[in-house]
């Protein structure tokens, strides 16, 4: 068995990048591996589909590349080979080399999340939960600035009239684009959704990939949208395909540049 | 500044943390109710005693003390511990009633009201005198107390007065009552002398109730300032022999409360020489049993002598007791060392030729009211009963921490998906766990602050409330006869209340810490697919 690295490559051109990256997780005292050196490749104002089936790990490779989680230190290659369990790069910099003020910094300012059950606190308005990040982040605003940011996102997807309701006041599509809202509150330069339409119908489903792909077409936003759809990677520049932690085959180009 | 916006929010969202601070306010409400009343007890128990015989007294009781009025010169001498010295005269007596009560046993005392009001406060004792402070419930200015008068009573004013139906004793007649109770006297009409009078305690005659306000009123045309009262007394010989039953009828000058249920029950006062004229303890001629009547004396110079003389002898008034109270700053048992040295002194130039002095005399003879034998036991016997409440008070607090510290568990547990999310929106894990301190501290001090409330509600009207207790209920928790007292203690010490508020609110911070904790070191990926 021998031991393999993964350097980065110099001068990469990616924004955010997962590199050979394995996960384990300990269910009692089974391991169940989940990522086994899967790798992907964003670059800036791309928009990339992760595609696979339930317990293919794309989720978990989602949460590594927003720094919610770490990949293993050390793990096994298909080859038998001992590995150190991959990395993730963020603008050619490790987030594993960063310490704790500096990831949570990224997660604040760099990426923004989007969760499949919207994630919002039901204690606070829409507009609160749309400012979160932005008060948890930095004070280099005012809350007024805040608000008004917020509120303005807000009205950008449709819910100018919803601003003092709670979250439970509003459909599933209308809170995820409250989620999505908050993702983008910060500006930040990946937006990582995991199965944003996967828990609204068909319709509202639609709506919401929409209003993602407006974000791209109109501001360029880097995406990362996590699916089982297919229907929804198709809507992607690019799909990376995920089947049990490995990723097949290349990142097939949906789009040309034309488009 | 997330953390001050989401706690409002989570303070003012959802039942829970209002059952938290309901929790919260119980626990220091409860705790601080026991402290209230147990420890009151402890306090008013102590203090209870030294307005009955000031700091420390000597007594012997039967023999009595004779030239007490030299040994309290002695004493008051000495002002660097003495303030105040008196002489008082106690026995057991039988108190008959004019209205054909059957007699019973009542502890006489004799005092010189003046001494005693220096020595133990006796002025502030007198229960019939106009007070300042209106009572509650006193919302027509008048004196409730005497409300609800006979009104036939002659102390009473005239029917179809302005206050009708609360006719009730004017400001006049109350500083009369009131002087009377300071002279212990009353004005004979017909002769127009000051006539000997009883002051009696308020509960002595069963005259008088308690009311649920807390004051206690005469029953209907029973009051005893316009009764009397006969008192038998047995006179014993200094050597214990008894002699004739004294009887002497007395009006009822006024009533004096103490507050104390045993004293106010027991205790009747008359004036000091009247009492030691009965008890045949004033000064007076007797036969002198070593006179030999005609006997010769052969004298050193070689000539004799006849012996002459009356065959009698004077014998000097005597006391039974003579209550010390301490100079300013001078403790109980420094006043206790100081009067054994003044009346060791005093015995041994005084008393030893004539009066037997026991081995043990000092413990006997000399001591602080603690050490007063009728109270020593029940002392003893109270502080072991507030330390085993101490230590069930410490079970209870120990009780509301760990409630308070479960709860805290579950609300921060019940939160753990926000931990998540604030995690992914780039929360530091310290930002996160002073979220969650901060929530608890604030629901703590909340809750204290209500706790402190309804304590407070609770101990001030906790008389009203057992009264109540026993109309409606037919419960009484707290029988006078049996805790001493008349009233449940009802004072809630500042102090006390803000450290069981600091407690309270310290337990809900503990409480939330050890959540905040593990909620702020939770894997964000767990803490967000937490179900």
């Amino acid at each position: 068995m021998t031991t393999t690295h993964h350097p980065p490559t110099a001068a990469s051109t990616a924004i955010i990048e997962a590199r050979s990256v394995y996960k384990t997780y300990t269910l009692g005292k089974t391991k169940v591996p989940v990522l086994r050196g899967a790798s992907i490749k964003v670059d800036a104002g791309e928009c990339v589909a992760v595609l696979g089936a339930s317990g293919s790990g794309k989720s978990t490779l989602l949460h590594l590349l927003g720094g919610l989680d770490r990949p293993d230190d050390r793990a096994v290659s298909d080859n038998d080979e001992l590995t150190d369990g991959g990395r993730v790069y963020f603008r050619n910099e490790p987030i594993s080399s960063f310490g704790p003020a500096r990831l949570d910094q990224f997660r604040n300012q760099s990426v923004g999340f989007v969760f499949q059950f919207y994630h919002l606190l039901p204690e606070l308005s829409i507009v609160e939960n749309t400012m979160l990040g932005s008060m948890i982040g930095a004070r280099k605003h005012s809350r007024a600035e805040m608000k008004a940011r917020a509120t303005e996102l807000l009205e950008r997807f449709g819910l100018a009239a919803r601003l003092a309701h709670r979250p439970v006041e509003l459909s599933g599509g209308e809170r995820q684009r409250v989620a999505i809202a908050r993702a983008l509150m910060n500006q930040p330069d990946v937006l990582l959704a995991d199965e944003p339409t996967g828990n609204l119908d068909r319709k509202t489903g639609a709506q919401i990939l929409d209003a993602l792909m407006e974000l791209r077409e109109r501001f360029k936003q880097t995406m990362v949208i996590v699916t089982h759809d297919a229907a929804t990677a198709d809507r992607a520049d690019r799909i990376v395909r995920l089947r049990d932690g490995r990723v097949i085959g290349a990142g097939e180009s949906l789009h040309s540049d034309d488009d | 500044m997330y953390q001050r916006l989401i706690t409002r929010r989570y303070l003012l969202s959802k039942v829970m943390p209002l059952l938290a601070a309901v929790a919260v306010a119980l626990c220091t409400g409860m705790v601080l109710i026991v402290w209230s009343v147990m420890g009151g007890f402890l306090t008013q128990l102590l203090a209870s005693g030294k307005s009955l015989m000031g700091d420390v007294s000597i007594t012997i009781p039967v023999q009595g003390i004779p030239y007490y009025e030299e040994l309290i010169d002695r004493l008051e001498a000495d002002t660097e511990y003495v303030a105040a010295a008196t002489p008082v005269i106690q026995t057991l007596a039988l108190m008959n009633l004019e209205i054909g009560a059957p007699p019973a046993d009542v502890i006489l005392m004799g005092i010189e009201p003046e001494g005693y009001d220096r020595v133990a406060g006796y002025y502030d004792l007198i229960y019939w005198r106009h007070i300042d402070k209106p009572l509650r419930k006193d919302k027509l200015g008048i004196d409730m107390r005497l409300a609800h008068r006979n009104p036939g009573d002659p102390l009473y004013g005239p029917p179809g007065s302005p206050r009708e139906g609360l006719r009730t004793a004017s400001r006049e007649e109350l500083d009369l009552l009131y002087e009377r109770g300071k002279a212990m006297g009353v004005l004979d009409p017909a002769s127009n002398e000051i006539m000997p009078a009883a002051v009696v305690g308020t509960m002595v005659t069963k005259f008088n109730w308690r009311r649920p306000e807390g004051f206690i009123e005469p029953g209907r045309g029973l009051f005893a300032p316009s009764r009397t009262i006969t008192l038998t007394v047995l006179p014993m010989s200094d050597s214990g022999v008894m002699i004739e039953p004294e009887e002497a009828t007395l009006p009822i000058a006024n009533e004096f409360s103490m507050g104390v249920y045993q004293v106010d029950s027991k205790y009747v006062l008359i004036p000091f020489a009247l009492l030691q004229k009965m008890l045949k303890m004033d000064q007076a001629t007797r036969v002198d049993p070593d006179w030999q009547p005609g006997s010769v004396t052969f004298n050193a110079d070689g000539t004799t002598s006849f012996n002459t003389g009356t065959g009698t002898t004077i014998e000097p008034a005597r006391a039974t007791t003579i209550f010390v109270r301490a100079a300013e700053g001078v403790t109980p048992d420094q006043l206790d060392e100081r009067v054994e040295q003044i009346f060791d002194a005093f015995y041994e130039e005084k008393m030893a030729d004539h009066y037997w002095r026991p081995s043990t005399w000092r413990e006997n003879t000399v001591f602080t009211w603690e050490q007063e034998p009728n109270l020593r036991f029940f002392i003893a016997a109270v502080k072991k009963e507030t330390t085993l409440v101490l230590v069930l008070f410490a079970l209870i607090s120990l009780v509301s921490v760990v409630l308070l510290f479960s709860i805290f568990w579950s609300m921060v547990s019940e939160k753990t998906k926000d931990v998540g999310i604030l995690r992914a929106l780039g929360a530091s894990r310290m930002g996160v766990a002073w979220l969650f301190m901060r929530y608890g501290l604030l629901l703590g001090l909340v809750g204290s602050i209500a706790g402190l409330a309804l304590a407070y509600l609770i101990v001030t009207n906790i008389n009203p409330i057992h009264e109540w207790m026993g109309r409606a209920l037919g419960v009484q928790v707290w029988d006078p006869s049996v805790y001493y007292f008349m009233d449940i203690p009802n004072k809630v010490d500042p102090m006390r209340a803000l450290l069981v508020a600091g407690v309270g609110s310290l337990s809900a911070l503990v409480g939330a810490i050890a959540p905040a904790v593990r909620a702020a070191w939770m894997d964000p990926v767990k803490a967000l697919r937490f179900e």
